[in-house]
């Protein structure tokens, strides 16, 4: 099965190459461990494949601004080619909550565009490269757990059809809110942060990848201006 | 700028020479294996002396069981606890702010001389570790 390049330098050693096509991979992260970053380089990572990056709560102007100090200029390029479409899942002025309005996008708006979508993806090597950042007020949203994995189970199918996907799901909200995402998801990538210094502060683990082989253990992850998150592989022998 | 972005990340070269120190480690004979791990218990490499053994298991299975104990009694103020499991030696330093290194020792170790040893490069693996990034 061929794979996609994730954008993230050193990521794609770990797990035999980058990601399956039509896969679903589910970022867990703690604060400050560079979930956001990720999803950047990822939806830049091939300036020729269509991008849909879906924010459930931060604006493009303060992810252009971002992307901006760390110089990431790719994200803005593409973004002006119109190849990286933006949706904000979030309104300020709307009494909604930012996980109801994903709910209703994901079931409901998303099924306008899902022909047209569908019919782009044909024609990509793993179709769309979507992003979803973060997914957990989706998950706080929908209480009951068996409604959870079914709406999630559906989420993830129509995901699949459409392309290659990056969530993120943030640490911390309990074990009931990671679990079914991550039982769902084709891999599922851990990003922890310590907050004691020092540069195994923040590592990456694989903690599951689907029909392939991995890295074992935590690799200490780095931010560089430029480049962005960047993966550092440790030797075992 | 944020903080936490550098001009010029320094881990893989970090690496290299956290890497040279458990070389340095692992000629010695008396040592089977050395880990990294991270305070919070995350195992972050390993180091073998030659071809792991099955007999080597029970023991890793169970330091993996008791690196959380063992992490916060470390963070507690103590540098170095000492264990002896099935006739080994195994010695846990705390290497830096956010690390433990752990070494098991082979039956016949000359002991004193590999606590000098490990004690110092759990200290050099330490300082590399806490460059801050």
């Amino acid at each position: 099965m061929a794979r996609l390049k994730s954008g993230v330098p050193g990521f794609d050693q770990l797990v035999n190459g980058g990601f399956h096509e039509n896969s679903i991979n589910l970022l867990l992260a703690e604060p400050g461990a560079g979930k956001s970053t990720f999803c950047w380089q990822y939806v830049y990572g091939d300036p020729n494949q269509p991008a849909l990056f879906i924010s459930l709560e931060q604006s493009l102007a303060s992810i252009l601004r971002d992307c901006k100090q760390l110089k990431l200029h790719k994200f803005e390029e593409k973004y002006k080619k119109g190849l990286l479409q933006y949706h904000l899942a979030f309104s300020e002025e709307s009494d909604l909550t930012s996980g109801r309005v994903a709910l209703n996008f994901f079931m409901e708006e998303l099924n306008d565009y899902l022909g047209v979508l569908e019919e782009t993806s044909k024609q990509y090597k793993g179709g769309i490269r979507i992003a979803i950042d973060p997914m957990t007020p989706l998950m706080l949203e929908i209480t009951d757990l068996n409604e959870q994995r079914n709406i999630i189970q559906r989420i993830f199918s129509r995901l699949r059809r459409l392309g290659t996907t990056v969530v993120t799901l943030e640490k911390g909200f309990g074990e009931s809110q990671e679990r079914i995402p991550s039982y769902l998801c084709d891999s599922l990538i851990e990003l922890d942060n310590i907050g004691l210094g020092g540069i195994l502060n923040r590592t990456i683990r694989i903690r599951k990848f689907r029909g392939s082989s991995h890295s074992e253990q935590p690799n200490p992850i780095g931010f560089e201006v430029g480049k962005g998150l960047i993966v550092h592989e440790f030797k075992n022998k | 700028m944020n903080s936490r972005i550098n001009e010029q990340t320094p881990p893989s070269s970090a690496l290299n020479e956290i890497d040279l120190e458990f070389d340095y480690l692992m000629n010695f004979e008396d040592i089977t294996v050395s880990f990294l791990y991270r305070l919070d218990g995350l195992n972050i490499s390993t180091h073998f002396s030659n071809q792991p053994t099955s007999d080597l298991l029970p023991i890793i299975t169970w330091i993996k069981n008791v690196i959380g104990k063992i992490s916060s009694e470390l963070a507690t103020g103590f540098s170095s606890i000492k264990y002896s499991n099935q006739g080994q030696c195994i010695y846990f330093y705390r290497a830096g702010k956010t690390a433990i290194l752990v070494a098991i020792l082979s039956p016949y170790a000359n002991l004193g001389l590999m606590e000098m040893e490990i004690n110092r490069v759990a200290t050099r693996v330490g300082k590399i570790i806490d460059l801050d990034n």
